[in-house]
């Protein structure tokens, strides 16, 4: 152990991330990182570029492995998983939200936000009918046909976080969701994403560098060379 | 900036982009060496082939004797005599010389009569284990071998026999005086191998030119982003063209180093292959310096030519680069142009009767005009058919992989439009091709019409004409009964070119199917140390050889093409993937299975190809049934080669699919997700 705080959520953990280390090279990216999320819980992770946060986040998320510790989803080690296995976890029970080039470039907006239900299986009509609500949801179900090339990046992002949501994940990770968004478009992706959370009991681990947005968090967690420098609940 | 400066800064940029820019280099310079590779060896062939001609050339005769003039002093007179022997042609030619005769080429003086000197083909022919039954025909003993200069190939048959004129079928009238040969030399090849020769370099270079153009997209996102930073760097435009031109120049030169290398090897190792080895001196397999030296300044002047034309459409601005072209889709009235040849095809086939009577050359002109209306048809709809299909499959699918596969073909059609177009012609070409030339093989022996009396005859009949009455009594090949091997012999009034005489002029003889039985009967009747007054007639199993030879020369132009093909489809299914590796390793984060992404290559793949196929034996069936019936022919499906083609391309398919797995993986990593 590390030595590093441990925060845990009052439902207890349901992602327990336990001295996490991973090296990229000479560079180390997390540093023997323990971190709990528990279940509903919206977390921030915040931090300067270059401190790991995104690679945590991915580290939580079971894309990437670590080189040592463990991440525990519902108290199941994701190392011990197969990668058949993870990526199911993954269509099933997770959600992903990232800053840009994230929307598959040849499919529609529609097509897009119905692929991880298509995924697991679900007739096209049927999943394609459940994106369309979540876009009209979201305000953009005017660019249902349309491609990435032809929607503004706020529209993009929507259309983004509509597929995350859309098989009702346990766990969205958002890694920068608005970084590549103004202000005022940031505020609208954000406010659609955490309502949406909120109102189906979603777990949200949010990767950050701007306070304003980390502040729609339960709990602010800072990153700092790999390890966690600083903790806040969210008043 | 000095040029010299600005020529370096040039080259630095075309190379600076990592392996991508390498790879883009790479690839285009191995397409432009690949296509100077098969310039170069045209050219090659073509240098041996005139080379020949003139030696061919040299062995006429230039004058014929006057009648009742006897051979002059200082004159050799000649005599031609052309046998067959075991499926090969043997020339003979008989030479009289008087005085101080002209020697033809290869020898070094007239042979005396009895004497004959051989090529070291027929000397091989000779040694063989059945050139007993061919030694009589030649008149002679061998007195020794003919130097390659008086050969038109190495492997020729060949043989000057020394003769006296006065025996039968050596008239003075039948002579021809030899002087040293005819000047102008005569092309090996006929106008029509020629077309067909020129249409398979053609059909060589095409997909060679796929490829360069495929490479030329590589990357092109890194690209422009690079070209886009040196202009915010303040670079002017024109500067921004001068190195995309001194690109163009370094992949061309690099591209024609390339293929010097590429013919180099290949002439080495063509000429370890017993065929080349037979049919071309080494010593004139070099392409004549000045057309060599065209080539390598005209293919790179070309390729830089063409860059230049194609940045005239771009601007390059700091923010990025925007090309001045319009995205149109006429499908649609390439599917009219082509329907209207298929129309006119199709009347002219309705009305077939009308079509051959006519005398004036307009119909004719017409029904080539509306095939070459439906192959533009078939070029211009086929991109279009490709897209409309993966639009159609994208948006009906209920698989992942399919929808996939299908959106990205729709989304970014260029690659897979030019292979389509080009694979469909090919097919088409290819299948009629053969079609005709399968036709051609089954309708002739060697260079005449065969009645379809004569084809329909089993394998083991020999049909024997008399065509020089004077000289053999048809009713004389009844004696071929004594022939050993000859089963029956019946005369017959029908003539194997279709015509009916008012007495027996051929004799129908059933053999035991042994070649050295035919050989026999030649012996017997066809060869008496005089030309030759009874020809034969190969039935149909002998033709097969002919349509082996002709299915096999297509199969391989058909693999090099589809082999080239799936190289160009194989770098742009690689780019694309690596162009769109985020939303793909996105993909992949939310849960698709590497099955899923594996399968939509396939489908990616797989769509242009079945697309292409089907157009192209579509148009070689339609082409194939249509173009018979207005001649008025019974035409032959290639059903067969365009099986072989199916199985090809299927095989082309998962090929591609398989070597861009390792990429489909490589796109799942997690790294590419990194926002920092």
């Amino acid at each position: 152990m590390s030595g590093t705080p441990t925060i845990e959520g009052a439902g207890g953990p349901l992602v327990h991330a336990e001295g996490l280390t991973k090296r990229f090279g000479a560079t180390v990216a997390l540093d023997g990182l323990t971190l709990g999320v528990a279940g509903g819980e919206i977390l921030a992770l915040l931090g300067p570029s270059g401190s790991g946060k995104s690679t945590l986040l991915l580290c939580l998320a079971g894309i990437l492995r670590p080189d040592s510790g463990t991440v525990r989803y519902r108290g199941q080690a994701l190392s011990d998983m197969a990668d058949a296995v993870l990526t199911c976890l993954r269509r099933e029970e997770f959600g992903f939200v990232f800053q840009f080039g994230q929307l598959v470039p040849d499919l529609t907006a529609v097509e897009n936000v119905s692929l991880p239900l298509q995924l697991s299986g679900q007739k096209r009509g049927l999943a394609e009918e459940r994106a369309l609500a979540l876009l009209t949801k979201l305000e953009v179900e005017d660019r249902a046909g349309k491609r990435v090339g032809e929607m503004s990046g706020g529209q993009a992002q929507r259309v983004a976080v509509a597929r995350a949501l859309i098989a009702e994940p346990k766990v969205i990770f958002a890694d920068e969701p608005t970084g590549s968004l103004d202000s005022l478009n940031g505020e609208v992706v954000m406010g659609l994403l955490l309502a949406a959370a909120r109102e189906r009991g979603t777990t949200v681990v949010l990767v950050t560098h701007e306070p304003r947005i980390a502040a729609y968090a339960d709990r602010e967690v800072v990153v700092r060379d790999g390890r966690i420098s600083q903790h806040a609940v969210v008043p | 900036m000095n040029l010299l400066r600005f020529l370096g800064l040039g080259g630095r940029v075309a190379l600076s982009g990592g392996r991508g820019s390498l790879a883009r280099v790479a690839l285009m310079a191995a397409g432009i060496g690949l296509g100077v590779a098969l310039l170069l060896g045209s050219l090659a062939f073509d240098h041996a082939i005139q080379a020949g001609a003139v030696r061919e050339a040299a062995r006429y005769p230039g004058a014929q004797l006057a009648p009742d003039e006897p051979q002059p002093m200082n004159s050799t007179l000649m005599w031609e005599w052309r046998t067959t022997f075991e499926g090969h042609d043997v020339w003979l030619i008989a030479l009289h010389g008087r005085g101080r005769a002209p020697v033809p080429p290869g020898i070094t003086g007239v042979p005396s009569t009895g004497q004959v000197f051989v090529s070291p083909g027929l000397a091989t022919l000779l040694d063989s284990p059945s050139g007993s039954l061919l030694a009589p025909r030649l008149g002679g003993s061998v007195a020794g071998p003919i130097e390659p200069d008086g050969l038109v190939t190495p492997s020729e048959i060949f043989g000057y026999v020394g003769v006296r004129p006065g025996l039968k079928g050596l008239s003075l009238v039948d002579g021809q005086l030899y002087t040293g040969g005819s000047k102008q030399s005569f092309s090996m090849l006929t106008p029509g191998s020629l077309i067909v020769l020129g249409l398979a370099i053609l059909a060589f270079l095409f997909p060679v030119a796929l490829f360069v153009i495929t490479a030329t997209r590589l990357s092109t996102a890194t690209r422009e982003a690079r070209l886009a930073a040196i202009r915010l760097a303040g670079a002017t435009n024109v500067q921004v063209r001068g190195m995309i031109a001194i690109e163009a120049a370094m992949v061309a030169v690099l591209g024609a180093i390339i293929g010097c290398l590429l013919f180099l090897l290949g002439r080495t190792m063509s000429l370890k292959i017993s065929a080349v080895a037979a049919g071309w001196f080494p010593s004139e397999l070099w392409p004549q310096p000045v057309a060599a030296a065209a080539v390598l300044l005209i293919v790179p002047a070309l390729v830089l030519l063409v860059a230049l034309v194609g940045s005239r459409r771009m601007i390059v601005s700091p923010l990025g680069l925007v090309r001045r072209t319009r995205r149109r889709r006429r499908g649609a009235a390439w599917v009219c142009v082509g329907l209207a040849g298929a129309l006119a095809l199709g009347f002219a086939a309705l009305g077939h009767a009308w079509v051959m009577r006519q005398r004036s050359p307009i119909p004719g002109v017409i029904i080539v005009g509306a095939g070459l209306l439906f192959l533009a048809g078939l070029v211009g709809e086929a991109g279009w058919v490709s897209w409309l299909v993966a639009r159609v499959v994208g948006s009906r699918t209920r698989s992942v992989s399919a929808q996939l596969g299908a959106r990205r073909m729709e989304a970014d059609p260029g690659s897979a439009n030019r292979v389509v177009a080009g694979i469909a012609v090919l097919v088409t070409l290819v299948g009629l091709g053969q079609a005709v030339a399968l036709a051609d093989a089954r309708d002739r022996s060697g260079m005449t019409y065969v009645a379809p009396w004569v084809r329909d005859l089993p394998a083991t009949i020999v049909i024997a004409e008399v065509f020089d009455y004077p000289v053999v009594d048809p009713a004389s090949l009844l004696n071929l009964i004594a022939v050993p091997g000859v089963l029956s012999v019946r005369l017959t009034r029908q003539e194997p070119s279709g015509g009916v005489t008012l007495k027996p002029s051929s004799a129908i003889v059933a053999t035991d199917g042994e070649p050295a039985t035919l050989e026999r009967i030649r012996n017997a009747v066809g060869w008496r140390g005089d030309a030759q007054p009874v020809s034969f007639w190969r039935s149909r199993a002998s033709a097969g050889a002919t349509e082996r030879t002709v299915a096999h020369v297509a199969q391989a132009i058909s693999l090099v093409i589809l082999l080239v093909t799936a190289a160009s489809l194989l770098v742009s299914t690689v780019d694309g993937m690596m162009e769109r590796r985020r939303p793909l390793a996105v993909l992949s984060a939310i849960g698709a299975r590497r099955s899923t992404l594996r399968r939509s290559i396939l489908v990616q793949v797989a769509i242009p190809l079945a697309v292409a196929l089907g157009l192209g034996a579509s148009g070689a069936i339609f082409l194939t049934v249509t173009v018979f019936h207005v001649i008025g022919e019974r035409g032959l499906l290639p059903l067969r080669p365009l099986a072989e083609l199916t199985v090809a391309v299927g095989v082309v398919v998962l090929a591609v699919t398989g070597l861009a797995m390792p990429w489909a993986g490589w796109t799942r990593r997690a790294d590419l997700l990194h926002a920092e």
